[in-house]
């Protein structure tokens, strides 16, 4: 016992932290009634795809190879070769397929509540990148494969990229690393897929918490909800 | 029972209470993956050839609508218009509280909002019905 106060008055003494405050700050919150319907909590089921999807990812960039030659091999041999290695990919399919859906829901509550008006705005900017860098992350996703119908998505998708205006140029040989799809092509959409999108996508979520956080959960205000929320706090009585 | 069990009247607690409700949320996601997983497994498909020009092209089904516009609309048309929607898209609580100054009405943006939603959802339909 006294070696557990031993440690702890350590502990304090090095990380001269009040961890109850931060808990308190961090766990704390006293949530709305209504954020018990299942429409409010879609919110929090991206970001548990989004770790699913980490998880999933970081397993397999243990054995993919992104170089045109061994790419689609590497592929195979994770779906063929790898124990359960059909089952993570699969995985990390359905979950990039699921993590669109949740957040297109997500958008689509929050624009049918009006939750986006004043003071939320950044709320919303911040939750529209975020959408915008899942569609990324699945196109980069989807081109490392190597297949025939990937290869000719990527052309197509770069292709696009390409004739914008005024950036087209850049963007295009940015994305290729060259004139057309090679070596370096892989290589960067790789890094775009398992290190960029998904620090800027972590980043983006933090910053989303925190202004959420901030101005605290919206109200809602449609009558009918009203009403089945009032079941639901009776029902904690 | 101890006060720290006692929910408050305002609301409920975010630990352990809703963090309970997002983990079975999760839980269930992960079981409708295993399952989608198992019936649905993905392939690993025709190996690239840069050669060869597949008869259909076709990007991810959330790309849908866009490749749609591209496909009916001149290049021009095509390209900067998706860039304004988008631009609408990231800036629309911006958007909104100036059609309401604007225009006075708050029900405005949402029935633009919908256009826009019932626009996208036709388009992706109409890319994902093969012809």
């Amino acid at each position: 016992m006294e070696d557990v106060k031993k440690t702890e008055g350590w502990i304090d003494e090095s990380l001269p932290v009040d961890w109850g405050k931060i808990k308190e700050e961090a766990v704390g919150e006293i949530l709305p009634h209504h954020m018990k319907l299942w429409w409010y909590c879609l919110g929090g089921v991206p970001a548990i795809m989004f770790l699913m999807l980490i998880i999933s990812g970081i397993m397999m960039a243990f054995y993919y190879v992104p170089y045109p030659n061994e790419a689609y091999e590497s592929v195979a041999r994770i779906t063929n070769d790898i124990p359960f290695g059909w089952w993570l990919r699969s995985i990390h399919r359905w979950c990039a397929e699921l993590m669109v859906v949740t957040v297109s829901l997500h958008a689509i509550r929050v624009f049918a509540t009006g939750a986006y008006r004043h003071p939320r705005e950044f709320c919303w900017i911040t939750g529209a990148i975020l959408l915008l860098l899942t569609l990324g992350a699945g196109f980069t996703g989807y081109s490392l494969c190597y297949t025939q119908t990937s290869y000719w998505a990527m052309t197509i998708g770069t292709g696009i990229a390409g004739k914008t205006p005024i950036i087209g140029d850049f963007l295009s040989r940015f994305m290729l690393g060259g004139d057309s799809i090679g070596e370096a092509t892989l290589n960067r959409f790789f890094i775009l897929h398992a290190a960029i999108i998904p620090s800027i996508i972590f980043l983006m979520i933090f910053v989303h918490i925190i202004l959420i956080r901030i101005h605290g959960v919206a109200e809602h205000f449609v009558g009918m909800q009203r009403e089945i929320i009032k079941g639901l706090s009776r029902g904690d009585e | 029972m101890s006060d720290n069990n006692k929910q408050p009247e305002e609301g409920y607690r975010f630990f352990p209470d809703h963090v309970l409700t997002e983990i079975n949320i999760g839980l269930f996601l992960f079981y409708l993956c295993c399952i989608l997983a198992i019936v649905l497994p993905v392939e690993v498909g025709q190996k690239a050839n840069p050669l060869v020009t597949p008869e259909h092209i076709k990007p991810e089904w959330y790309f849908y609508p866009m490749y749609k516009w591209i496909k009916m609309t001149p290049e021009v048309v095509g390209l900067f218009f998706p860039m304004f929607v988008i631009g609408i898209f990231i800036f629309w609580p911006l958007v909104d509280s100036l059609i309401i100054k604007l225009t006075g009405s708050k029900v405005l943006p949402t029935i633009i909002g919908v256009i826009g939603m019932v626009i996208v959802t036709t388009l992706m339909i109409m890319e994902a019905v093969p012809h």
